[in-house]
Protein backbone atom coordinates (compact mmCIF):
# COMPACT_ATOMS: atom_id res chain seq x y z
CA UNK A 1 0.00 0.00 0.00
CA UNK A 2 2.96 2.33 0.32
CA UNK A 3 4.00 3.85 -2.97
CA UNK A 4 7.66 3.05 -2.53
CA UNK A 5 8.43 1.65 -5.93
CA UNK A 6 10.70 3.05 -8.62
CA UNK A 7 13.53 5.52 -8.28
CA UNK A 8 11.44 8.22 -6.62
CA UNK A 9 13.04 9.97 -3.69
CA UNK A 10 10.62 10.29 -0.78
CA UNK A 11 9.69 13.87 0.09
CA UNK A 12 9.79 12.87 3.75
CA UNK A 13 11.34 9.72 5.15
CA UNK A 14 11.27 8.92 8.86
CA UNK A 15 12.94 5.83 10.32
CA UNK A 16 12.51 4.84 13.96
CA UNK A 17 11.88 8.51 14.61
CA UNK A 18 11.17 9.90 18.04
CA UNK A 19 10.00 13.50 18.05
CA UNK A 20 9.21 15.74 20.96
CA UNK A 21 10.02 18.75 23.07
CA UNK A 22 12.77 18.95 25.68
CA UNK A 23 13.02 15.56 27.32
CA UNK A 24 9.54 14.48 26.31
CA UNK A 25 9.14 12.25 23.27
CA UNK A 26 5.62 12.62 21.89
CA UNK A 27 6.03 10.56 18.72
CA UNK A 28 7.94 7.31 19.18
CA UNK A 29 9.64 4.88 16.84
CA UNK A 30 7.84 6.05 13.73
CA UNK A 31 8.53 4.85 10.21
CA UNK A 32 6.89 7.01 7.59
CA UNK A 33 7.38 7.83 3.91
CA UNK A 34 5.69 10.58 1.97
CA UNK A 35 6.14 10.04 -1.76
CA UNK A 36 5.86 12.70 -4.47
CA UNK A 37 2.26 13.20 -5.59
CA UNK A 38 0.75 11.64 -2.51
CA UNK A 39 -1.88 13.34 -0.38
CA UNK A 40 -1.53 11.80 3.05
CA UNK A 41 -3.89 12.50 5.92
CA UNK A 42 -2.52 12.11 9.44
CA UNK A 43 -5.33 11.25 11.80
CA UNK A 44 -5.53 10.69 15.49
CA UNK A 45 -7.12 11.82 18.71
CA UNK A 46 -5.99 14.89 20.61
CA UNK A 47 -2.55 14.20 22.03
CA UNK A 48 -1.86 11.36 19.61
CA UNK A 49 1.20 13.22 18.33
CA UNK A 50 -0.03 14.16 14.87
CA UNK A 51 0.83 17.85 15.20
CA UNK A 52 4.17 16.94 16.76
CA UNK A 53 4.93 14.72 13.76
CA UNK A 54 4.34 17.65 11.41
CA UNK A 55 6.30 20.02 13.62
CA UNK A 56 9.17 17.57 13.71
CA UNK A 57 9.28 17.44 9.92
CA UNK A 58 9.38 21.25 9.84
CA UNK A 59 12.11 21.47 12.46
CA UNK A 60 9.79 23.05 15.04
CA UNK A 61 9.95 19.99 17.31
CA UNK A 62 13.15 18.07 17.98
CA UNK A 63 14.09 14.79 16.40
CA UNK A 64 15.24 12.87 19.45
CA UNK A 65 16.02 9.56 17.84
CA UNK A 66 15.99 7.84 14.49
CA UNK A 67 16.41 9.63 11.17
CA UNK A 68 14.53 12.26 9.17
CA UNK A 69 15.29 12.82 5.51
CA UNK A 70 13.77 15.59 3.42
CA UNK A 71 14.01 15.11 -0.33
CA UNK A 72 16.70 12.50 0.32
CA UNK A 73 18.86 14.79 2.48
CA UNK A 74 19.40 14.49 6.24
CA UNK A 75 17.13 17.09 7.84
CA UNK A 76 19.92 18.92 9.69
CA UNK A 77 21.75 19.37 6.40
CA UNK A 78 18.65 20.34 4.45
CA UNK A 79 18.53 24.08 3.82
CA UNK A 80 16.20 24.41 0.85
CA UNK A 81 13.22 25.16 3.06
CA UNK A 82 11.42 26.96 0.26
CA UNK A 83 10.55 23.50 -1.09
CA UNK A 84 8.31 22.92 1.91
CA UNK A 85 5.16 25.04 2.21
CA UNK A 86 3.80 25.18 5.74
CA UNK A 87 0.23 26.06 6.66
CA UNK A 88 0.22 26.35 10.45
CA UNK A 89 -2.62 25.60 12.78
CA UNK A 90 -3.92 29.08 13.42
CA UNK A 91 -7.46 30.21 13.60
CA UNK A 92 -6.68 33.54 12.03
CA UNK A 93 -4.00 35.12 9.95
CA UNK A 94 -4.61 38.46 11.64
CA UNK A 95 -2.09 40.30 13.77
CA UNK A 96 -1.70 43.28 16.05
CA UNK A 97 -1.36 45.77 13.20
CA UNK A 98 -3.25 45.69 9.91
CA UNK A 99 -1.50 43.85 7.10
CA UNK A 100 -2.87 43.21 3.65
CA UNK A 101 -3.29 39.90 1.87
CA UNK A 102 -0.41 40.89 -0.41
CA UNK A 103 1.88 41.68 2.52
CA UNK A 104 1.19 38.41 4.32
CA UNK A 105 1.46 36.24 1.20
CA UNK A 106 4.65 38.05 0.15
CA UNK A 107 6.30 36.95 3.39
CA UNK A 108 5.92 33.39 2.10
CA UNK A 109 8.16 34.25 -0.83
CA UNK A 110 11.14 35.18 1.37
CA UNK A 111 12.55 31.63 1.67
CA UNK A 112 13.33 31.90 -2.04
CA UNK A 113 15.31 35.12 -1.53
CA UNK A 114 18.66 35.97 0.02
CA UNK A 115 18.92 38.00 3.22
CA UNK A 116 19.12 41.39 1.59
CA UNK A 117 17.03 40.73 -1.49
CA UNK A 118 13.69 42.32 -2.06
CA UNK A 119 10.82 40.92 -4.05
CA UNK A 120 11.39 41.35 -7.77
CA UNK A 121 8.99 41.02 -10.68
CA UNK A 122 9.22 37.19 -10.71
CA UNK A 123 8.50 37.07 -6.99
CA UNK A 124 5.55 39.41 -7.24
CA UNK A 125 4.15 37.27 -10.05
CA UNK A 126 4.52 34.15 -7.88
CA UNK A 127 2.72 35.92 -5.03
CA UNK A 128 -0.10 36.92 -7.35
CA UNK A 129 -0.38 33.38 -8.72
CA UNK A 130 -0.55 31.99 -5.18
CA UNK A 131 -3.35 34.40 -4.26
CA UNK A 132 -5.16 33.57 -7.48
CA UNK A 133 -4.94 29.85 -6.71
CA UNK A 134 -6.85 30.38 -3.48
CA UNK A 135 -9.35 32.66 -5.22
CA UNK A 136 -8.60 35.90 -3.40
CA UNK A 137 -7.16 37.99 -6.23
CA UNK A 138 -9.73 40.73 -5.68
CA UNK A 139 -8.68 41.00 -2.02
CA UNK A 140 -4.99 41.75 -2.48
CA UNK A 141 -5.23 45.07 -0.65
CA UNK A 142 -7.71 43.95 1.99
CA UNK A 143 -6.42 43.76 5.57
CA UNK A 144 -6.31 40.08 6.48
CA UNK A 145 -8.19 40.78 9.70
CA UNK A 146 -11.27 41.84 7.72
CA UNK A 147 -11.57 38.48 5.97
CA UNK A 148 -13.70 35.57 7.16
CA UNK A 149 -12.08 32.64 8.94
CA UNK A 150 -12.10 30.51 5.80
CA UNK A 151 -10.60 33.27 3.70
CA UNK A 152 -7.84 33.78 6.28
CA UNK A 153 -7.00 30.09 6.02
CA UNK A 154 -6.78 30.51 2.28
CA UNK A 155 -4.39 33.42 2.82
CA UNK A 156 -2.18 31.12 4.90
CA UNK A 157 -2.31 28.51 2.12
CA UNK A 158 -1.38 31.18 -0.44
CA UNK A 159 1.53 32.24 1.77
CA UNK A 160 2.77 28.64 1.74
CA UNK A 161 2.29 28.46 -2.04
CA UNK A 162 4.21 31.68 -2.67
CA UNK A 163 7.57 29.93 -2.42
CA UNK A 164 6.37 27.45 -5.09
CA UNK A 165 6.95 24.49 -2.78
CA UNK A 166 7.12 20.83 -3.78
CA UNK A 167 5.14 19.76 -0.76
CA UNK A 168 2.44 21.40 1.34
CA UNK A 169 2.36 20.55 5.04
CA UNK A 170 -0.91 21.58 6.64
CA UNK A 171 -1.93 21.47 10.27
CA UNK A 172 -5.72 21.42 10.66
CA UNK A 173 -6.45 23.53 7.58
CA UNK A 174 -10.22 23.28 7.94
CA UNK A 175 -10.64 23.55 11.72
CA UNK A 176 -12.98 26.31 12.82
CA UNK A 177 -14.09 27.06 9.27
CA UNK A 178 -17.83 26.92 8.64
CA UNK A 179 -19.29 24.39 6.24
CA UNK A 180 -19.71 26.62 3.19
CA UNK A 181 -16.17 27.94 3.53
CA UNK A 182 -14.85 24.44 4.05
CA UNK A 183 -16.16 23.61 0.61
CA UNK A 184 -14.31 26.40 -1.15
CA UNK A 185 -11.22 25.59 0.93
CA UNK A 186 -11.50 21.96 -0.14
CA UNK A 187 -11.98 23.06 -3.75
CA UNK A 188 -8.73 25.03 -3.48
CA UNK A 189 -6.87 22.03 -2.09
CA UNK A 190 -8.39 19.75 -4.71
CA UNK A 191 -7.09 22.06 -7.43
CA UNK A 192 -3.62 21.73 -5.92
CA UNK A 193 -3.94 17.96 -5.71
CA UNK A 194 -4.94 17.91 -9.38
CA UNK A 195 -1.64 19.64 -10.08
CA UNK A 196 0.13 16.78 -8.31
CA UNK A 197 1.22 18.90 -5.35
CA UNK A 198 2.33 16.53 -2.59
CA UNK A 199 0.44 17.14 0.63
CA UNK A 200 0.65 16.09 4.22
CA UNK A 201 -2.49 17.08 6.08
CA UNK A 202 -3.07 16.77 9.79
CA UNK A 203 -6.75 16.99 10.47
CA UNK A 204 -9.49 16.29 12.92
CA UNK A 205 -12.12 16.92 10.29
CA UNK A 206 -10.90 15.06 7.27
CA UNK A 207 -14.38 15.32 5.73
CA UNK A 208 -13.98 18.01 3.06
CA UNK A 209 -10.60 16.61 2.01
CA UNK A 210 -11.73 13.02 1.49
CA UNK A 211 -11.87 13.03 -2.32
CA UNK A 212 -8.19 13.79 -2.71
CA UNK A 213 -6.60 11.85 0.14
CA UNK A 214 -4.54 8.96 -1.26
CA UNK A 215 -3.42 7.47 2.04
CA UNK A 216 -4.16 7.77 5.73
CA UNK A 217 -1.89 7.36 8.71
CA UNK A 218 -3.47 6.98 12.13
CA UNK A 219 -1.46 7.80 15.23
CA UNK A 220 -2.34 6.77 18.74
CA UNK A 221 -0.30 7.79 21.78
CA UNK A 222 2.61 8.71 19.56
CA UNK A 223 2.75 5.43 17.66
CA UNK A 224 1.55 4.53 14.21
CA UNK A 225 -1.53 2.32 14.34
CA UNK A 226 -2.56 2.31 10.72
CA UNK A 227 -1.02 3.19 7.39
CA UNK A 228 -3.05 2.58 4.27
CA UNK A 229 -6.02 3.68 2.22
CA UNK A 230 -8.50 5.99 3.86
CA UNK A 231 -11.36 3.99 5.32
CA UNK A 232 -14.87 5.33 5.40
CA UNK A 233 -14.93 4.69 9.14
CA UNK A 234 -12.25 7.37 9.54
CA UNK A 235 -14.26 10.15 7.98
CA UNK A 236 -15.72 12.48 10.55
CA UNK A 237 -14.75 9.82 13.03
CA UNK A 238 -14.83 10.35 16.73
CA UNK A 239 -11.66 9.83 18.69
CA UNK A 240 -12.97 6.45 19.77
CA UNK A 241 -13.27 5.24 16.19
CA UNK A 242 -9.78 6.48 15.36
CA UNK A 243 -8.39 4.65 18.35
CA UNK A 244 -10.06 1.54 17.03
CA UNK A 245 -8.48 1.99 13.63
CA UNK A 246 -5.71 -0.44 14.45
CA UNK A 247 -8.27 -3.18 14.02
CA UNK A 248 -9.42 -1.94 10.66
CA UNK A 249 -8.35 -3.69 7.50
CA UNK A 250 -8.80 -2.96 3.87
CA UNK A 251 -12.03 -1.30 2.94
CA UNK A 252 -14.77 -3.74 2.10
CA UNK A 253 -17.65 -2.99 -0.14
CA UNK A 254 -20.08 -3.42 2.73
CA UNK A 255 -18.36 -0.69 4.74
CA UNK A 256 -19.84 1.83 2.43
CA UNK A 257 -23.29 1.54 3.87
CA UNK A 258 -22.62 1.52 7.55
CA UNK A 259 -20.87 4.87 8.06
CA UNK A 260 -22.36 8.12 6.87
CA UNK A 261 -21.04 10.64 9.31
CA UNK A 262 -22.15 14.21 8.81
CA UNK A 263 -22.55 15.75 5.43
CA UNK A 264 -19.41 14.44 3.84
CA UNK A 265 -20.35 10.96 2.68
CA UNK A 266 -18.55 10.84 -0.61
CA UNK A 267 -19.20 8.14 -3.18
CA UNK A 268 -15.53 8.14 -4.17
CA UNK A 269 -14.60 7.09 -0.69
CA UNK A 270 -13.34 3.62 0.01
CA UNK A 271 -13.42 2.64 -3.65
CA UNK B 1 10.56 82.19 14.85
CA UNK B 2 12.46 83.35 17.88
CA UNK B 3 13.01 79.89 19.32
CA UNK B 4 15.12 78.92 16.33
CA UNK B 5 17.62 81.59 17.32
CA UNK B 6 18.76 79.53 20.28
CA UNK B 7 21.38 76.93 19.46
CA UNK B 8 20.09 74.56 22.14
CA UNK B 9 16.62 74.71 20.57
CA UNK B 10 18.02 73.98 17.13
CA UNK B 11 19.77 70.93 18.55
CA UNK B 12 16.68 69.85 20.47
CA UNK B 13 14.49 70.17 17.36
CA UNK B 14 16.90 68.14 15.22
CA UNK B 15 17.09 65.50 17.96
CA UNK B 16 13.27 65.50 18.11
CA UNK B 17 13.11 64.98 14.37
CA UNK B 18 15.46 61.97 14.61
CA UNK B 19 13.44 60.50 17.49
CA UNK B 20 10.13 61.09 15.74
CA UNK B 21 11.47 59.32 12.68
CA UNK B 22 13.15 56.27 14.24
CA UNK B 23 11.07 55.43 17.33
CA UNK B 24 7.79 54.70 15.46
CA UNK B 25 9.59 52.64 12.78
CA UNK B 26 11.09 50.30 15.36
CA UNK B 27 7.82 50.43 17.29
CA UNK B 28 5.81 49.12 14.34
CA UNK B 29 7.65 45.80 14.53
CA UNK B 30 7.50 45.72 18.33
CA UNK B 31 3.72 46.19 18.29
CA UNK B 32 3.38 43.54 15.59
CA UNK B 33 5.46 41.17 17.76
CA UNK B 34 3.24 42.06 20.74
CA UNK B 35 6.26 43.31 22.64
CA UNK B 36 4.98 46.84 23.14
CA UNK B 37 6.58 47.14 26.57
CA UNK B 38 10.07 45.86 25.78
CA UNK B 39 11.35 49.36 24.93
CA UNK B 40 10.31 50.44 28.39
CA UNK B 41 12.54 47.78 29.91
CA UNK B 42 15.48 48.79 27.77
CA UNK B 43 15.04 52.37 28.95
CA UNK B 44 15.34 51.09 32.52
CA UNK B 45 18.54 49.21 31.70
CA UNK B 46 19.95 52.23 29.87
CA UNK B 47 19.56 54.30 33.03
CA UNK B 48 22.26 52.22 34.71
CA UNK B 49 24.49 52.99 31.75
CA UNK B 50 23.76 56.69 32.01
CA UNK B 51 24.55 56.61 35.73
CA UNK B 52 27.86 54.87 35.09
CA UNK B 53 28.69 57.60 32.61
CA UNK B 54 27.81 60.34 35.09
CA UNK B 55 29.75 58.60 37.86
CA UNK B 56 32.88 58.12 35.77
CA UNK B 57 32.51 61.52 34.08
CA UNK B 58 32.44 59.91 30.64
CA UNK B 59 29.79 60.61 28.03
CA UNK B 60 26.52 59.15 29.31
CA UNK B 61 25.33 58.58 25.72
CA UNK B 62 28.03 55.99 25.07
CA UNK B 63 27.66 54.21 28.40
CA UNK B 64 23.88 54.17 27.90
CA UNK B 65 24.37 52.69 24.43
CA UNK B 66 26.60 49.92 25.79
CA UNK B 67 24.21 49.12 28.65
CA UNK B 68 21.11 49.18 26.45
CA UNK B 69 22.60 46.99 23.71
CA UNK B 70 23.96 44.50 26.27
CA UNK B 71 20.57 44.49 27.99
CA UNK B 72 18.80 43.95 24.65
CA UNK B 73 20.94 40.96 23.75
CA UNK B 74 20.47 39.49 27.23
CA UNK B 75 16.70 40.01 27.08
CA UNK B 76 16.40 38.38 23.67
CA UNK B 77 18.55 35.41 24.64
CA UNK B 78 16.46 34.94 27.78
CA UNK B 79 13.33 35.02 25.66
CA UNK B 80 14.78 32.49 23.24
CA UNK B 81 16.27 30.01 25.68
CA UNK B 82 14.55 30.76 28.95
CA UNK B 83 11.49 28.80 29.99
CA UNK B 84 8.81 29.93 32.41
CA UNK B 85 11.28 31.87 34.54
CA UNK B 86 12.10 34.15 31.58
CA UNK B 87 9.35 36.58 32.53
CA UNK B 88 10.66 36.96 36.07
CA UNK B 89 14.24 37.23 34.83
CA UNK B 90 13.17 40.14 32.61
CA UNK B 91 11.56 41.88 35.58
CA UNK B 92 14.74 41.46 37.62
CA UNK B 93 16.80 42.94 34.80
CA UNK B 94 14.46 45.92 34.34
CA UNK B 95 14.19 46.84 38.01
CA UNK B 96 17.87 46.17 38.54
CA UNK B 97 18.56 48.63 35.74
CA UNK B 98 16.52 51.46 37.19
CA UNK B 99 17.51 50.84 40.82
CA UNK B 100 21.19 50.67 39.92
CA UNK B 101 20.82 53.85 37.88
CA UNK B 102 19.22 55.84 40.69
CA UNK B 103 21.75 54.66 43.29
CA UNK B 104 24.78 55.28 41.06
CA UNK B 105 23.63 58.77 40.08
CA UNK B 106 23.09 59.78 43.70
CA UNK B 107 26.61 58.56 44.51
CA UNK B 108 28.20 60.66 41.81
CA UNK B 109 29.49 64.15 42.70
CA UNK B 110 27.75 65.62 39.62
CA UNK B 111 24.48 63.78 40.25
CA UNK B 112 21.53 65.88 41.33
CA UNK B 113 17.84 65.09 41.43
CA UNK B 114 17.44 67.65 38.62
CA UNK B 115 19.66 65.87 36.13
CA UNK B 116 18.20 62.49 37.09
CA UNK B 117 14.84 64.00 36.18
CA UNK B 118 16.12 65.20 32.83
CA UNK B 119 17.38 61.70 31.98
CA UNK B 120 14.08 60.15 33.00
CA UNK B 121 11.66 62.59 31.38
CA UNK B 122 13.70 64.48 28.82
CA UNK B 123 14.93 68.07 28.69
CA UNK B 124 15.43 70.36 25.73
CA UNK B 125 18.56 72.02 27.04
CA UNK B 126 20.67 68.89 27.40
CA UNK B 127 21.45 67.85 23.81
CA UNK B 128 25.07 68.68 22.99
CA UNK B 129 26.52 69.02 19.52
CA UNK B 130 28.47 65.79 19.92
CA UNK B 131 25.27 64.04 21.08
CA UNK B 132 23.62 65.21 17.91
CA UNK B 133 26.35 63.74 15.72
CA UNK B 134 26.06 60.40 17.53
CA UNK B 135 22.26 60.47 17.34
CA UNK B 136 22.33 61.16 13.60
CA UNK B 137 24.67 58.25 12.92
CA UNK B 138 22.66 55.92 15.17
CA UNK B 139 19.36 56.95 13.60
CA UNK B 140 20.80 56.33 10.15
CA UNK B 141 21.95 52.86 11.24
CA UNK B 142 18.50 52.05 12.63
CA UNK B 143 16.60 53.28 9.58
CA UNK B 144 19.02 51.69 7.14
CA UNK B 145 18.83 48.28 8.83
CA UNK B 146 15.09 48.35 9.21
CA UNK B 147 14.40 49.41 5.64
CA UNK B 148 16.83 46.84 4.22
CA UNK B 149 15.45 43.97 6.25
CA UNK B 150 11.84 45.15 6.50
CA UNK B 151 10.32 42.13 4.67
CA UNK B 152 12.11 39.69 6.97
CA UNK B 153 11.42 41.65 10.14
CA UNK B 154 7.77 41.74 9.06
CA UNK B 155 7.69 37.96 8.51
CA UNK B 156 9.21 37.24 11.92
CA UNK B 157 7.04 39.78 13.74
CA UNK B 158 3.92 38.57 11.98
CA UNK B 159 4.33 34.82 12.50
CA UNK B 160 7.49 33.72 14.25
CA UNK B 161 6.76 30.01 14.05
CA UNK B 162 6.13 30.17 10.32
CA UNK B 163 9.34 32.12 9.82
CA UNK B 164 11.24 29.44 11.72
CA UNK B 165 9.61 26.65 9.71
CA UNK B 166 10.70 28.31 6.47
CA UNK B 167 14.30 28.31 7.63
CA UNK B 168 14.64 31.98 8.50
CA UNK B 169 17.21 32.82 11.16
CA UNK B 170 14.61 33.93 13.69
CA UNK B 171 17.03 34.42 16.57
CA UNK B 172 19.30 36.66 14.50
CA UNK B 173 16.37 38.79 13.34
CA UNK B 174 14.97 39.06 16.87
CA UNK B 175 18.39 40.02 18.21
CA UNK B 176 18.71 42.63 15.49
CA UNK B 177 15.31 44.14 16.34
CA UNK B 178 16.23 44.16 20.04
CA UNK B 179 19.53 45.91 19.35
CA UNK B 180 17.84 48.45 17.08
CA UNK B 181 15.32 49.09 19.86
CA UNK B 182 18.17 49.67 22.29
CA UNK B 183 19.87 52.06 19.88
CA UNK B 184 16.60 53.95 19.45
CA UNK B 185 16.28 54.20 23.23
CA UNK B 186 19.65 55.95 23.30
CA UNK B 187 18.79 58.29 20.40
CA UNK B 188 15.66 59.28 22.35
CA UNK B 189 17.19 59.67 25.81
CA UNK B 190 17.91 63.40 25.66
CA UNK B 191 14.65 64.67 24.28
CA UNK B 192 12.09 62.08 25.40
CA UNK B 193 13.77 60.61 28.47
CA UNK B 194 14.37 56.99 29.41
CA UNK B 195 11.02 56.40 31.12
CA UNK B 196 8.94 57.71 28.23
CA UNK B 197 10.84 56.43 25.21
CA UNK B 198 8.62 53.42 24.78
CA UNK B 199 5.58 55.68 24.42
CA UNK B 200 6.98 57.27 21.28
CA UNK B 201 7.61 53.83 19.82
CA UNK B 202 4.11 52.55 20.55
CA UNK B 203 1.53 55.36 20.65
CA UNK B 204 2.11 56.65 17.07
CA UNK B 205 1.46 53.08 15.91
CA UNK B 206 -1.69 52.96 18.00
CA UNK B 207 -2.84 56.07 16.11
CA UNK B 208 -1.76 54.66 12.75
CA UNK B 209 -3.55 51.32 13.09
CA UNK B 210 -6.85 53.18 13.48
CA UNK B 211 -6.59 54.70 10.03
CA UNK B 212 -4.39 52.28 8.06
CA UNK B 213 -5.24 49.20 6.06
CA UNK B 214 -1.74 47.87 5.46
CA UNK B 215 1.46 47.35 7.44
CA UNK B 216 3.33 49.76 5.22
CA UNK B 217 0.82 52.57 5.59
CA UNK B 218 0.70 51.93 9.35
CA UNK B 219 4.44 52.55 9.50
CA UNK B 220 4.30 55.66 7.32
CA UNK B 221 1.41 57.15 9.31
CA UNK B 222 3.17 56.36 12.60
CA UNK B 223 6.30 58.17 11.41
CA UNK B 224 4.26 61.25 10.40
CA UNK B 225 2.55 61.28 13.80
CA UNK B 226 5.89 60.70 15.55
CA UNK B 227 7.67 63.56 13.78
CA UNK B 228 4.80 66.01 14.23
CA UNK B 229 4.27 65.31 17.91
CA UNK B 230 7.96 65.28 18.85
CA UNK B 231 8.76 68.53 17.02
CA UNK B 232 5.61 70.24 18.32
CA UNK B 233 6.20 68.78 21.77
CA UNK B 234 9.73 70.16 21.97
CA UNK B 235 8.45 73.57 20.82
CA UNK B 236 5.63 73.52 23.38
CA UNK B 237 8.05 72.47 26.08
CA UNK B 238 10.07 75.65 25.42
CA UNK B 239 7.05 77.89 25.95
CA UNK B 240 5.49 76.03 28.88
CA UNK B 241 8.79 75.22 30.57
CA UNK B 242 7.81 71.56 30.99
CA UNK B 243 9.98 68.43 30.51
CA UNK B 244 10.09 67.75 26.78
CA UNK B 245 9.46 64.00 27.06
CA UNK B 246 6.31 64.45 29.11
CA UNK B 247 5.09 67.14 26.74
CA UNK B 248 5.72 65.08 23.60
CA UNK B 249 4.06 61.98 24.99
CA UNK B 250 1.03 63.92 26.30
CA UNK B 251 0.63 65.41 22.84
CA UNK B 252 0.92 61.99 21.18
CA UNK B 253 -1.70 60.55 23.48
CA UNK B 254 -3.99 63.51 22.77
CA UNK B 255 -3.64 62.73 19.06
CA UNK B 256 -4.46 59.09 19.78
CA UNK B 257 -7.62 59.99 21.71
CA UNK B 258 -8.70 62.35 18.95
CA UNK B 259 -8.10 59.70 16.29
CA UNK B 260 -9.92 57.04 18.31
CA UNK B 261 -12.95 59.30 18.81
CA UNK B 262 -13.02 60.31 15.14
CA UNK B 263 -12.78 56.70 14.02
CA UNK B 264 -15.57 55.61 16.35
CA UNK B 265 -17.75 58.49 15.16
CA UNK B 266 -17.11 57.72 11.50
CA UNK B 267 -17.85 54.04 12.03
CA UNK B 268 -21.21 54.95 13.54
CA UNK B 269 -21.99 57.21 10.61
CA UNK B 270 -20.95 54.44 8.24
CA UNK B 271 -23.11 51.91 10.02
CA UNK B 272 -26.13 54.22 9.68
CA UNK B 273 -25.50 54.74 5.98
CA UNK B 274 -25.19 51.03 5.38
CA UNK B 275 -28.46 50.13 7.05
CA UNK B 276 -30.71 48.38 4.58
CA UNK B 277 -27.89 46.48 3.01
CA UNK B 278 -27.01 43.17 4.43
CA UNK B 279 -23.45 42.46 5.50
CA UNK B 280 -22.49 39.02 6.52
CA UNK B 281 -19.30 37.05 6.50
CA UNK B 282 -20.64 34.40 4.15
CA UNK B 283 -19.44 34.72 0.60
CA UNK B 284 -21.66 33.54 -2.18
CA UNK B 285 -19.88 31.64 -4.92
CA UNK B 286 -20.09 28.76 -7.32
CA UNK B 287 -19.75 26.22 -4.60
CA UNK B 288 -21.55 27.82 -1.67
CA UNK B 289 -24.61 25.67 -2.01
CA UNK B 290 -27.13 28.50 -2.28
CA UNK B 291 -29.47 28.15 -5.28
CA UNK B 292 -28.85 30.74 -7.97
CA UNK B 293 -31.28 32.72 -10.09
CA UNK B 294 -30.26 34.52 -13.25
CA UNK B 295 -31.60 38.05 -12.81
CA UNK B 296 -31.07 40.30 -15.81
CA UNK B 297 -27.35 40.84 -16.23
CA UNK B 298 -26.27 39.12 -13.00
CA UNK B 299 -26.86 36.14 -10.77
CA UNK B 300 -28.75 36.31 -7.47
CA UNK B 301 -28.15 33.81 -4.69
CA UNK B 302 -31.25 32.60 -2.90
CA UNK B 303 -30.68 33.00 0.82
CA UNK B 304 -33.31 32.37 3.50
CA UNK B 305 -36.13 33.12 1.11
CA UNK B 306 -34.73 36.34 -0.33
CA UNK B 307 -32.27 37.03 -3.09
CA UNK B 308 -28.74 38.42 -2.75
CA UNK B 309 -26.94 40.12 -5.59
CA UNK B 310 -23.21 40.79 -5.34
CA UNK B 311 -22.58 44.52 -5.39
CA UNK B 312 -19.05 45.68 -4.61
CA UNK B 313 -18.09 44.21 -1.25
CA UNK B 314 -21.65 43.48 -0.12
CA UNK B 315 -24.94 41.97 -1.19
CA UNK B 316 -27.99 43.93 -2.27
CA UNK B 317 -31.46 42.57 -1.67
CA UNK B 318 -33.23 41.86 -4.96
Amino acid sequence: MNATGGQLTPVVRLRHASIGYGDLAVVRDLDFDLMPGEVVAVLGANGSGKSTLVRGILGLAQLQGGTLELFGIQANRFHDRARIGYVPQRHTAGSALPSTVREVVSSGRLPRLGWFHRLGATDRAAVERAVETVGLSDRMKTPVGELSGGQQRRVLIARALASEPDVLVMDEPTAGVDVSHQRSLAATLRRLADHRVTMLVVSHEIGPLVPMVTRAVVLQEGRKRYDGPLLSSMVGASDAVLEGAEHAHHPDEDHEDDVTPGWVADPRLGG
Amino acid sequence: MEILEFAFMQRALIAALLVGLTAPVVGTFLVQRRLALIGDGMGHVALSGVALGVLTSSSPVWTALIAAVAGAVLIELMRAYGRTSGDVALAVLFYGGIAGGVVLISMSPNGTPANLNSYLFGAITTTTTSDLVVFTVLAAVVLGSVLTLAPRLFAVSNDEEYARATGMNVLALNLLLAVLTAVTVVVSMRVVGLLLISALMIVPNAVAQLTSRSFRSTMVTAVVVGILTSVLGVTASYYTNTPSGGTIVSLTIAVFLLAALTTAFRRRLGARRDRGREYHPHEHGDDCGHPTVVHGDHVDFVHDGHRHAVHGGHYDEH
